[in-house]
């Protein structure tokens, strides 16, 4: 099922980070840690788990989510990708590729417009005709015709062609489909973007809490979470980082959700705390679109680490979630109370 | 010690219309044929230097750059809130581009954004074929200039690939900022004599006259 004869020849960047006994290390941490004791050469673990795939998943799923966070081989990256999000059990997506491609997108001309500009730094898409650029555009416009209610977004063609780096074009539509339905990606790309307004709202709380001081310059700045962490979630980072490290995010999301986002957001901003507290809104928006590019293996590490600390938890997400929407209708309903007493007014 | 004043220019416009382009031509001097999409916004700044006779006015242009994608439009008050310029971009080669002008105009002054000025920008000249590119023009300039003018908008053409007018409509928006007002347009030749790239030196001379 899986080939591996289009993944990327340049070894991650990223691979060569010391393969910490992370069970050893971390055993206070019950919900992320708890599981044996990792070591070893990640391959042969791998192997195993992928022999009797299902049956890890069921009984196993903690043992997978810290394998992934041990290491991700990059010869077995394209079939843990597919594994991961599930596209291994949709072949309908793979055999119906083709006659998607035959259908006409409205979208067509909006996505070819897009695709020369992603990634145009980087050697396997800038150049013209590249094939991996031909492959995005179908993937962009095959999704566009499979789900008509999202069509095509700006910034999904980032994700589409950091799969095509690791997998051959149907296998990466069907995980790229997985992406969007699975992890919720689609729901942030419909067209009012409304689920985005709602990640946007619960990234802010997660900052108030876990760091006030930021919280409150941030809101003295009036610095929206929409302004500097929208095309953090759009993209999975793919936009802002660099394609070494938006794989290996990859890998997490596609283990943890999109959970991992709201994590490495907190982790960035925590890491860049201090010189955020001294800029203003302009400061550190130039700041984002700096440091995040050229951020080096120690700092990534620093980050991970950092990430998969932090108390986030689906349940605490879950709630935010739902304040959101208690507000939202509080908002509107107040609204609609103004409108009633403007009426009896007149 | 020279005024220093700082203003906060906003450049909205259709995706592809060429907004992300100019403020790179503008701020780096260089011009690339693929820039990324904008996903939320990106931002810079450059100091234009003013001089008129003894007075001397430095303003610095905070440039906000937004994402075209419809999608996005609902995030824009974030980023064009107390603008006092907006410029709205339009690929002169592109009718539906041109088209969405107008919303964004609409958008401003239904926001009631009353003291941002408004710079109309037809991108991408070179491309056009009386500059010897290969595209006719989409929409003909009597009829974008009698829009502009119904709006009190000044309307200007650019190529951020030749470098055509990317510097003239920054130098513009700030001496209207500072309340300077510019000489005629200089002619082609001594542009892009004025364009030439400063190496060490992101500040530019601009000369005014009232």
């Amino acid at each position: 099922m899986a080939s591996t004869t289009n993944k990327s020849t340049s070894s991650n960047n990223f691979s060569h980070l010391p393969k910490r006994p992370l069970g050893k290390v971390r055993t206070d941490n019950s919900l992320f840690w708890s599981e044996e004791y990792i070591e070893g050469d990640p391959i042969d673990l791998w192997g195993r788990v992928i022999a009797d795939w299902d049956d890890c998943l069921k009984k196993r799923p903690k043992y997978i989510k810290k394998l992934v966070r041990y290491n991700i081989p990059q010869p077995l990256r394209c079939l843990l990708w597919q594994l991961l999000s599930g596209a291994d059990k949709q072949r309908y997506l793979i055999e119906g590729y083709a006659d998607l491609l035959k259908e006409t997108s409205p979208h067509e001309k909006t996505i070819r417009r897009d695709i020369d500009r992603t990634y145009p730094d980087h050697p396997k898409f800038s150049s013209p005709n590249s094939p991996l650029q031909e492959s995005m555009l179908n993937i962009m416009k095959a999704y566009s015709l499979y789900d008509k209610e999202v069509g095509y977004c700006q910034g999904n063609a980032f994700i589409a062609g950091l799969l095509l780096l690791e997998m051959p074009e149907e296998e990466a539509f069907a995980v790229f489909v997985q992406i969007m339905r699975k992890y919720n990606m689609r729901e942030l790309c419909k067209p009012n973007m409304a689920e985005l307004a709602v990640c946007m709202y619960q990234l802010e709380c997660l900052i108030e809490e876990l760091l006030p001081d930021l919280h409150v310059h941030f809101q003295a700045q009036g610095f929206r979470a929409s302004v500097y962490a929208s095309s953090w979630f759009l993209t999975l980072f793919a936009s802002t980082v660099s394609p070494d490290l938006a794989t290996r995010i990859m890998d997490f999301v596609l283990a943890e959700g999109l959970e991992f986002i709201f994590r490495l957001s907190l982790a960035i901003l925590s890491v860049c705390n201090k010189d955020l507290l001294k800029l203003d809104i302009e400061g550190m928006i130039m700041h984002f679109q700096k440091e995040l590019t050229k951020y080096d293996s120690i700092t990534v590490q620093v980050l991970f680490d950092m990430a998969f600390t932090l108390k986030i938890t689906p349940k605490k997400l879950k709630k935010l979630e739902k304040d959101y929407h208690t507000r939202k209708a509080k908002e509107t309903g107040d609204v609609e109370l103004m409108k009633v007493s403007l009426m009896k007014y007149k | 010690m020279d005024e220093v004043h700082t203003t906060k220019v906003v450049l909205l416009g259709r995706t592809g219309s060429g907004k992300t382009s100019l403020i790179v031509r503008y701020i780096s001097s260089v011009f690339s044929e693929n820039v990324k999409p904008t996903i939320g916004a990106a931002f810079s700044k450059k100091t234009v230097q003013l001089i008129h006779g003894e007075e001397r006015k430095q303003v610095v242009l905070a440039i906000w750059d937004t994402a075209g994608d419809e999608r996005y439009e609902s995030m824009a008050p974030l980023y064009y809130r107390n603008s006092s310029a907006a410029i709205i971009c339009f690929d002169l080669a592109d009718r539906q581009s041109y088209n969405k002008v107008d919303f964004w105009v609409k958008e401003l002054v239904e926001k009631v954004e009353q003291n941002c000025k408004l710079y109309i920008c037809g991108t991408k000249t070179d491309l056009l074929a009386e500059y010897g590119g290969p595209l006719k023009r989409a929409v003909g300039p009597t009829e974008v200039m009698a829009y502009a003018k119904k709006l009190n908008a000044k309307f200007v053409e650019t190529s951020s690939k030749s470098n055509y007018g990317i510097d003239d409509l920054f130098k513009l928006v700030a001496a209207d900022f500072a309340g300077f007002t510019l000489c005629e347009a200089p002619p082609i030749e001594d542009s892009l004599r004025l364009q030439e790239p400063n190496q060490t030196d992101v500040n530019e001379k601009s000369s005014c006259c009232f």
